[in-house]
């Protein structure tokens, strides 16, 4: 499985920029979250709804960032490429509910290697997740391509992740 | 919950075993095309027995009789695409075989949801993917791309992003689905992984005429209404 690890814009800061409501510890962040103009131009992956039921059945409360009022379009597009959404994990989450992101990584993992058996070939799921690292802000993204049985072995490295407070960008295989 | 003993059991396995020592090439076309009345008589008895069990609220027994269901709908497409492709009509073959990668995914899907052995579908699987690969020429796909403004469930008729119902899990004997409405539809490209495999190019101009992509005879004219009606 292939990670890489590089810096991220200080999620609260933005959300806040571009008026979205940021209430979860685990929140599922929309596209161009880090480059749109505003939120106009920000839409959800095709599967952040679903991401958000598969999680909230876990007993994970999980947040689809949207603007306090009306919601964000969703981006289909018809490809089978299984590409999960931008998963956010607060500071407070990793050192307050140590079993949240394990839980949460398992039933993505799970939920991914479920839907693949019955294509034939054997895919790959790409899923990035935004650490956050103080709660000043400061926040790194994991880029994960790899087989679904393996997301849950990430749960090492958001933890590095948090830890490692004054690494650079560090592309790493694992 | 269906009982373990229960001859539905039995019946599933041998109807499928059956029909399913037919999806070869060389089996004869009569009876893979028995076979298929064989399968549909008892998908009609799957149908009725799943209505009882929603009836009376058993959901575990309707997503059991689900999932066998789009088991043996997913063998049926196959059996119909072997035969369509000894009438001389490749793309109704394509299609009936992109209908049974479907079908067998949705089937995986819901066998791990109800805690059932999924292996021989996904074998299933890779065996109709191999037969796309080397009994089909190479395709030329398109993908939609755009926005979407609303999402309907097929469960609840609701709408997606606020009922609870998760897409691709099964409920008292339905798989979730969800229609889409595009707000803003983008663009349409040529992928090398579509979603739906029969959005594909069926045909090019040649010498005056239209190359069939499947057949690669020269025609007229493509036909009004080609049996790939979902092609472009």
């Amino acid at each position: 499985m292939d990670t890489r690890v590089t810096d991220f814009v200080n999620v609260r800061a933005r959300a806040a920029e571009l008026r979205l409501e940021l209430k979860s510890e685990l929140a599922i962040l929309p596209r161009h979250f880090e480059d749109a103009n505003d939120s106009a131009g920000l839409a959800h992956e095709a599967e952040a709804s679903t991401l958000r039921k598969v999680l909230d059945d876990a007993g994970l409360a999980v947040q689809q960032l949207e603007p306090p009022t009306g919601r964000l379009a969703i981006v289909v597009e018809h490809t089978a490429e299984w590409v999960l959404p931008v998963l956010f994990v607060g500071s407070m989450l990793l050192t307050q509910n140590s079993y949240a992101i394990q839980v949460a990584l398992s039933v993505l993992g799970s939920y991914a290697a479920d839907f693949l058996k019955g294509v034939g070939a054997t895919q790959e799921v790409k899923l990035t997740v935004v650490v956050e690292r103080t709660r000043a802000g400061s926040c790194r993204r994991l880029d994960y391509q790899g087989p679904a049985s393996r997301v849950k072995e990430l749960e090492g490295l958001i933890r590095s992740i948090q830890d490692d407070r004054s690494a650079g960008s560090d592309p790493r295989s694992v | 919950m269906i009982d373990p003993q229960d001859p539905i059991h039995a019946r599933f396995e041998l109807v499928a075993k059956e029909a399913q020592t037919l999806t070869f090439l060389p089996r004869a076309t009569e009876l893979q095309a028995n076979a298929v009345g064989q399968v549909d008589e008892f998908l009609g008895e799957l149908a009725m027995r799943k209505a009882e069990c929603a009836q009376a609220g058993d959901e575990a027994a309707a997503n059991a009789l689900l999932a066998m269901e789009l088991s043996l709908r997913a063998v049926r497409e196959e059996l119909r695409m072997w035969i369509a492709l000894k009438e001389d009509a490749p793309e109704k073959a394509w299609d009936t075989l992109v209908s049974a990668e479907d079908l067998c995914s949705f089937a995986v899907s819901v066998r791990a949801q109800i805690g059932v052995e999924t292996r021989g579908l996904e074998n299933l699987a890779k065996k109709l993917l191999a037969i796309e690969r080397l009994v089909f020429p190479p395709q030329v796909f398109c993908s939609v791309g755009g926005r979407v403004n609303y999402r309907e469930c097929s469960i609840c008729g609701e709408d997606y992003e606020t009922c609870h119902h998760i897409k691709g899990r099964a409920y008292m004997g339905q798989q979730c689905h969800v229609k889409l409405s595009f707000g803003d539809l983008r663009e349409v490209s040529l992928v090398s992984t579509p979603a739906d495999k029969r959005c594909c190019l069926t045909h090019f101009s040649d010498q005056g005429k239209m190359r069939n992509r499947m057949t690669w005879r020269l025609e007229d004219s493509p036909p009004e209404s080609s049996p790939t009606d979902q092609g472009v």
